[in-house]
């Protein structure tokens, strides 16, 4: 199994470097394909290895594998940093799902992406990102992770800026990494602290010696669990650092759909399951946690209401959901929080890779304004994304429910507002995700998209199609693994071990379930019923209008930034180049050279040709020196 | 009375005085050359009456060194002064001041 | 006693041709003293028991040096003597004032000095077999470098003397300029070759026609 969990690993990275290597030499269509398999046969080797886990006992799930050390080796009064891997059940559900989802995901593209130019740079990219992100779940040691966290931001930073030659996705690109170099600091000082406390960063010695070290509760607890919690909300794009994940829309589809909906952004919610017992140490930063997760939810539904770009819409509902999670694991129910993700993994991806379905169709139109009437010429990606509006808005895989159970039950009284909140932001949720399929759909088809949609073309590829379509399977299937029917919560005892779980005191609490589906049920029913009379459209907007600009300007956090970080930054750098580069690096300059010339100028006297000059001055020095000689020898 | 080491060296010492007010004083580069020729003549004289004194070879074998270099300094001080006749220019060392900054 | 003699006439005659080398008008007449005072010279040396040095002074200093001298007096003619501007007083004051320091200072120095009768020395001190030894085995290396020296010295004298070969008629002249006396008018000459290429213009990017 330990081969396989390196092979696992390691073969999206040879698939970058065989892709790297061979440049033009390998034609457009098998480069495609070759990443596609190299992704399928990661994820066959992560199928074996969860199948191999499964058959172990519960006490023997964890495993570390080294395969060498990386830093520290002959020296035992440094840093010991192996490169090893842990493979237990937490990594192994996120292995299964970065490269499964991945994989189906990089199949999607070979339909989407045909034809640009740069196709093969874009394959090399997504296989890059899936071992960057695999490195991540399963690494060892905090500076592996590290590592991996860097190099998912990398690839996130190359893929969006994809098209490179516009403006819009650099200029995201360079916004989504500096956001995230924030949060890699935040980890760097973390492990600074680890290698300060415990001299190690493998997550054995950590987790076991961190109550320890640091006693619960004490400012060193708070510090090192606020620095990761920094990593995790840069990453997941979470409220203070969520504002690159809607411009990351720039970049094609299918990285919209791997990246910022199924794997990068649920990095954060991975670390801080993955780090629970260091959070368990700091209970007030885990409540952080929990209520950074709930306004994060609520503040980005509000928001996806009024967006008009369907990537965005999604793109808000995915920074909402992933509030979900952290509020989930902010309650200390982290095999909530991880299921959460499983199955947002799927429905989200599908959502998106529908939604590149769409827009693919109308040559790249992503206003929803102007679509409209879409199911008539493609009812099966009607279809599929009904599957994924449903598991959305939170009737099924149930894994909604499954968060806000935990949350009132165990979860204290930073679990009343979870509780209270989630349920407001299932009403959003309701909204939000039917108004998009209203809009999109349903209804008058546009102008616009008369025109536009080719005739055969409406319904995507084979190569695109079907990718869809498993996901919206796996989205309904990844429900039963989690039924709270009375029967064993699999996932939940899956997890227990390394991401605890709130064991609900009742066997199902219909309450909860029956609460959430009536406010989304209700909020979809609204919706659709206002989208037929526009009129009344105009009127509901109207009524709640200050809350409508408000989410419209996006609650001001862009423009926040810009004067707090971006205007001063700028202000010093004008100034350090008009006074500092001008006065004190040109004046240094003209001094040096001034001198130079003066002394030079001045020394050049005595060359004046003249013999007889020359002569004097050498008998004048001679004489001084028999002078000082004489002297010495005291005459 | 002895006629020791220093009466030599005194003769020495006011011919390279003699020597060096040529050099002062002269402007023709012929004449310098002569008087640079006073000057090592002096240095020679020193170095055999010293040689003698000590009883060393040594310095009459660096004396004959010296003639030596006194003679390739005077081949190539006339060399200097037949090219600048022939350039047609004054043979002043005053004017021929070529090599300045 | 004859020593003493000996000595004070040869001091006196090198002392008196110093003075006649400095003090002539006559260039012939410079070279003359000067011949005078190096035989002088070498009588002294005579005195000193280097008689080898002697005799090498008088054929190679005298004897060939001297002779070049002549030669060159004899081919510059007129153009030898002095020129007519004269010297101001406050150099010759000066020049004397440096060379009375100069002899000053050294014959204190000497003077103050309690020299003995010196070491004795055989008959053989000067001899040329014991010059030889030494230059030969103890100071092989000044040997050597004064051997390469005079090899310098001749190649220099050759290149010194040597004329420029004239430019051949077929060949255009990369200097479009006059050919004008470098020696003296060095510096214009420097500063006239380099606007004498033709100079080819690049175009910057924004004078290039977009």
């Amino acid at each position: 199994m330990e081969t396989l969990s390196w092979l696992c690993l390691f073969l999206p990275l040879a698939g970058v470097v065989v892709l790297a290597l061979a440049g033009n030499r390998i034609g457009r269509e098998p480069a495609s394909w070759l990443a596609t398999a190299i992704a399928f046969a990661s994820f066959i080797c992560g199928a074996a290895v969860f199948f191999s886990i499964l058959g172990e006992g519960e006490s023997a799930r964890s495993h570390v594998y080294t395969l060498y050390t990386w830093a520290g080796a002959h020296n035992a009064h440094v840093l010991h940093v192996p490169l090893s891997i842990q493979v237990d059940q937490l990594s192994v559900v996120e292995m299964l799902i970065v490269s499964g989802v991945g994989a189906l995901i990089v199949m999607y593209s070979i339909g989407y992406m045909h034809g640009d130019p740069k196709q093969r740079r874009f394959f090399a990219y997504m296989n890059l990102f899936l071992f960057s992100m695999l490195l991540l779940v399963m690494a060892g040691n905090f500076v592996l992770l590290l590592a991996g966290w860097g190099m998912v931001g990398l690839s996130s930073y190359l893929l969006i800026g994809f098209w490179h030659e516009q403006e819009a996705p650099v200029a995201a690109a360079k916004k989504a990494f500096v956001m995230n170099a924030i949060g890699d600091v935040g980890i760097a000082i973390a492990i600074f602290f680890m290698v300060r406390d415990i001299g190690t960063t493998n997550y054995h010695e950590v987790f076991t010696r961190a109550h320890d070290v640091w006693p619960k509760g004490s400012s060193d607890a708070n510090w090192v669990a606020l620095l990761l919690l920094l990593g995790a909300v840069a990453k997941s794009a979470q409220i203070p650092l969520h504002t690159w994940l809607p411009d990351a829309m720039e970049g094609p589809t299918p990285v919209s759909a791997l990246i910022h909906a199924a794997t990068m952004v649920t990095a954060g919610v991975y670390l801080i399951a993955r780090c629970h017992v260091l959070f368990a140490n700091a209970p007030n930063v885990r409540t952080l946690v929990a209520v950074i997760g709930v306004a994060t939810l609520l503040m980005a539904g509000v928001i996806a209401l009024v967006q008009t770009d369907i990537k965005r819409i999604i793109a808000y509902s995915t920074m909402s959901q992933i509030g979900y999670m952290f509020a989930a694991v902010g309650v200390a129910d982290d095999s909530a929080g991880m299921f959460h993700l499983l199955s947002h993994a799927f429905f989200k991806a599908l959502l998106f890779l529908g939604a590149g379905i769409v827009i693919h169709a109308l040559a790249n139109e992503q206003d929803v304004r102007r679509m409209g009437g879409l199911s008539k010429v493609m009812p099966r990606t009607t279809a599929l994304m009904w599957v994924g509006t449903i598991a959305l808005i939170g009737f099924w895989p149930l894994s909604k429910d499954a968060i806000l159970e935990g949350a009132l039950h165990g979860g204290g009284t930073a679990g009343w507002i979870v509780y209270v909140g989630g349920l407001v932001g299932a009403a959003f949720t309701g909204i939000y995700a039917t108004r998009l399929m209203r809009l999109v759909f349903y209804g008058e088809m546009s102008d616009f998209a008369k025109e536009h949609l080719h005739s055969g073309h409406g319904e995507a590829p084979w190569t695109m199609f079907l990718p869809v379509a498993v996901l919206a399977g796996g989205a309904v299937l990844v429900g039963f693994l989690s039924i709270g029917f009375g029967i064993t919560n699999f996932f939940g005892d899956f997890l227990a071990q390394t991401a605890p779980t709130i064991e609900a005191t009742v066997p199902q609490d219909f309450l909860t379930t029956a609460l959430a589906w009536s406010l989304g049920g209700a909020g979809a029913l609204y919706v659709w019923r206002l989208y037929d009379d526009p009129a009344r459209v105009a009127a509901v907007r109207s009524r709640f209008q200050t809350m409508a600009i408000i989410a419209e300007a996006k609650f001001g956090w862009d423009e926040l930034y810009y004067n707090i970080g971006y205007r001063p930054a700028v202000w010093l750098a004008v100034t350090l180049d008009s006074v500092g580069e001008r006065w004190i690096i040109g004046g240094s300059l003209w001094l040096a050279r001034t001198t130079v010339g003066t002394v030079a100028r001045a020394t050049a006297l005595a060359q004046s040709g003249i013999v007889r000059q020359y002569v004097t001055v050498l008998a004048g020095g001679a004489a001084l020196v028999a002078v000082f000689f004489l002297g010495k020898a005291n005459l | 009375m002895h006629i020791g080491v220093e009466y030599f060296v005194s003769v020495s010492a006011i011919v390279f005085g003699i020597g060096m007010f040529g050099v002062f004083t002269r402007r023709s580069p012929l004449i310098l050359l002569l008087s640079v020729e006073l000057m090592l003549n002096s240095c020679n004289l020193t170095l055999i009456a010293f040689s003698r004194y000590w009883g060393e070879q040594s310095g009459q074998v660096f004396a004959l060194i010296v003639m030596g270099i006194a003679a390739s300094e005077v081949v190539v001080g006339l060399g200097l002064v037949v090219a600048v006749a022939r350039r047609k220019a004054e043979l002043d060392v005053d004017r021929l001041t070529a090599l300045r900054h | 006693m004859t020593y003493d003699i000996v000595f004070v006439a040869a001091s006196a005659l090198a002392i008196a041709s110093a003075l006649g080398v400095v003090l002539s008008v006559n260039p012939f007449y410079s070279a003359l003293s000067l011949i005078m005072h190096l035989v002088s010279l070498a009588t002294m040396y005579l005195l000193l028991q280097a008689d080898f040095l002697a005799a090498a002074q008088v054929i190679v200093y005298a004897g060939a040096v001297m002779i070049m001298f002549l030669f060159v007096i004899a081919y510059l003619g007129n153009r030898a003597d002095e020129p007519t501007r004269d010297i101001p007083l406050w150099q010759l004051g000066a020049a004397v004032v440096a060379g009375s320091a100069v002899v000053i200072e050294i014959v204190v120095a000497v003077a103050s000095q309690a020299f003995g009768p010196g070491a004795t020395v055989t008959d053989q001190f000067g001899n040329p077999s014991l010059v030889a030894n030494s230059f030969f085995s103890r100071y092989l290396l000044g040997f050597e470098a004064t051997s390469i020296l005079l090899l310098v010295a001749a190649v220099g004298a050759v290149v010194l003397g040597s004329k420029r070969p004239s430019p051949r008629v077929d060949e255009p002249d990369a200097f479009p300029a006059p050919r004008t006396q470098p020696e003296l008018e060095l510096q214009a000459a420097v500063m006239g070759a380099e606007t004498a290429f033709p100079v080819h213009h690049v175009p910057r990017k924004d004078e290039e026609s977009s």
